[in-house]
């Protein structure tokens, strides 16, 4: 089954609930999407790469930390991103703690007025009722963002 | 969950209990600490209930040293961690201190100023105005402030110094931060703030955001209380007002995920056990809580100066429409409070003073009368609050009452909020007809885009009148003015 999502209804933010078929594909879902919401749609050139690499204590938090980078880059660069490259993720364990790593490049492009329409601007990640699970070999996730 | 039990009109109370929650994996038991509060009349509580507000405010019931209740206030809803529209009092050193108390959006808030003009010279003029406005302050997604790149050194005295650093730098008059909570400035340290929320902050400063952030031009529509309304500079029904409404942007949305990040370190650190992530916490005497407040600060400061900017552009802006200096124009400010912002403040709790850590989570400070936080100016009629309706619908300007004191550690409500969630309204409302059906009523709305008109369609808010009646019933303020829209600016 391919990668996909759906909104939830919820009061004031956006909820989604993504699905893949890989750990990869889930973060790379989920990355998409996020997107989504700051811009909504227009054709976005693949011109620049950010590599990215973040590591966390678990998969929530790998999750919360890796996409708060989109928002500073959007923020900082206004960096469209159009696609998403995961080299890396895996959950490293050995000496005092899990370590959970993921190594990743966005490619993509600056916002352009022109071309991309905008749509509402994503505050924060949160940690709100986040859930991440494996069901018949699919990935699932919960997450709300504070728009 | 059980319900909560009416006590008394506009007063519901959900008794102290366990909550036994599966955590990680493992089945652990919460007390709480003290009950739950919800100002609400038998409506708003109906709508309260439809989502997980109470559920939340259970969960903050069991924060360590909260006293006499988790409270929801009428316009709650839920959030994240932490309800919006509610607030928790902690004891300074061994209660809490959480950044989800506080929200992403740190500082967010509104000011209001007053104009010498009526309704027979702005309207004429409003999509003049409007347009000019709109052309001045920076909003919409991906809006960067005007000002070009600021120095480190610059956003360092930024953070410091608050609104002075606007002052300062020619934005506004001198007397402008003696109408803002703490005169426009907070305690702060910008070295425990993390380069990436300067980054974030640089290109942001002087912009308006999105979503439900706004600029707005009202009409007096009724004034309840004339001497409060004339000390405040409100002198008959039609004359105009100018809102503005927007936080810390992306510099207090940084601050805040950092913390929460750090904090959960922390908790590990000191084997805190949580029933939501999202609330984590230290206690106030902890390194790691003094660190979060001088970080708050500086994003305080930095929505204290971003919404400083912004009403100087207004000033301009209607400056130039209406061919006069701005000096002679006699735009006021009369006052800014913020809605999302932990104070430590003196309470009285069983007839004993003492210092708390007031959370205020999507709720205003209401000051009453008297109250020596409260301007010279405002000293006999109570703190101005400004509660901010939704697109098209009334705002009130009110003043804080005795009774906040006793049953909401000083505070009140800080708008409509949600009923309806963004994507429920995009179903619901077309933007074109929404705004249409405003400009009906003498409303103009200038968006960037139409789906944010209909996500922010009336209908959408609970009913404004309904919410601050309750706070007004309950004796928490005191209705002074009621203010309709005549023309909306949304990023």
């Amino acid at each position: 089954m391919p990668s996909g999502h759906e909104f939830l209804e919820h009061t004031a933010d956006v909820q989604v609930h993504v699905w893949g078929h890989s750990m990869e594909a889930l973060f790379k879902e989920t990355g998409m999407v996020l997107m989504s919401i700051i811009v909504e749609s227009g054709e976005v050139r693949l011109e620049k790469q950010i590599d990215i690499t973040v590591e966390a204590e678990d998969w929530e938090s790998l999750i919360f930390d890796w996409l708060t980078e989109f928002l500073y880059y959007f923020d900082t660069e206004l960096f469209v991103v159009g696609d998403i490259d995961i080299h890396e993720l895996e959950d490293r364990e050995g000496g005092e703690e899990d370590r959970f790593i993921i190594k990743s490049s966005l490619k993509g492009e600056r916002y352009d007025k022109e071309r991309h329409v905008p749509g509402t601007e994503v505050k924060a990640i949160t940690y709100s009722y986040m859930k991440i699970w494996q069901k018949e070999n699919q990935f699932h996730m919960k997450i709300v963002f504070d728009i | 969950m059980k319900d909560p039990i009416k006590i008394q009109d506009n007063i519901y109370e959900l008794p102290r209990g366990k909550k036994i929650l599966r955590v990680g994996g493992e089945v652990q038991t919460f007390e709480m600490e003290v009950p739950v509060r919800i100002y609400a009349n038998d409506e708003l509580i109906k709508k309260i209930k439809q989502d997980k507000t109470i559920d939340q405010l259970t969960n903050i019931a069991t924060l360590p040293g909260i006293k006499k209740y988790a409270i929801g206030l009428s316009d709650s809803h839920q959030g994240y961690g932490f309800n919006i529209g509610g607030v928790a009092a902690t004891e300074r050193e061994e209660g809490a201190i959480s950044p989800g108390g506080v929200g992403y959006d740190i500082n967010c808030g509104v000011r209001l100023l007053k104009t010498d003009l009526g309704t027979k010279e702005v309207v004429p003029q409003i999509k003049i105005l409007l347009e000019r406005l709109f052309q001045n302050v920076p909003s919409g997604v991906g809006s960067s402030g005007k000002i070009g790149n600021i120095t480190p050194q610059s956003m360092d005295e930024l953070l410091e110094v608050g609104v002075n650093w606007a002052i300062e730098n020619g934005y506004g008059f001198d007397e402008d931060n003696l109408y803002c909570e703490e005169n426009g400035r907070l305690d702060a340290d910008p070295d425990n703030v993390s380069s990436k929320a300067k980054g974030r902050g640089k290109s942001q400063i002087g912009s308006l955001g999105s979503g439900n952030h706004f600029l707005e031009i009202q009409k007096v529509a009724e004034i309840f209380d004339e001497d409060a309304a004339k000390v405040m500079g409100i002198n008959q029904v039609d004359q105009v007002t100018v809102m503005i409404h927007t936080g810390s942007r992306g510099f207090g949305h940084q601050v805040c995920t950092d913390y929460l990040r750090k904090m959960e370190r922390a908790v590990r650190k000191y084997n805190i056990q949580l029933p939501d992530r999202e609330l984590v916490y230290v206690k106030g005497k902890t390194p790691e809580a003094k660190e979060y407040l001088s970080a708050m600060g500086c994003a305080a400061n930095f929505a204290w100066c971003n919404r400083q900017m912004i009403m100087h552009w207004v000033r301009q802006s209607f400056s130039n429409v209406f061919k006069q200096p701005v000096e002679e124009m006699n735009m006021n400010l009369i006052y800014d409070v913020c809605h999302n912002i932990l104070k430590q403040e003196e309470h009285e709790i069983d007839g004993k003073k003492m210092m708390l850590n007031v959370h205020r989570k999507g709720a205003t400070r209401a000051f009453p009368p008297g109250h020596p936080k409260i301007p010279k100016k405002y000293k006999e009629i109570g703190q101005p609050v400004l509660i901010p309706g939704s697109m098209g619908t009334a705002s009130y300007l009110c003043v804080g009452q005795p009774k906040a004191m006793e049953l909401t550690f000083g505070s009140t409500a800080h708008g409509a909020g949600r009923h309806m969630s963004r994507r429920a309204a995009t179903r619901n409302y077309w933007g074109k007809k929404v705004q249409e059906t405003l400009e009906k009523q003498g409303i103009y709305v200038k968006a960037q885009r139409d789906k944010i008109i209909a996500e922010e369609a009336p209908g959408a808010y609970k009913p404004i009148d309904q919410v601050v009646q309750v706070s007004h019933d309950l004796g928490i303020i005191k209705k002074v003015v009621k203010l309709l829209p005549i023309g909306v600016t949304k990023g």
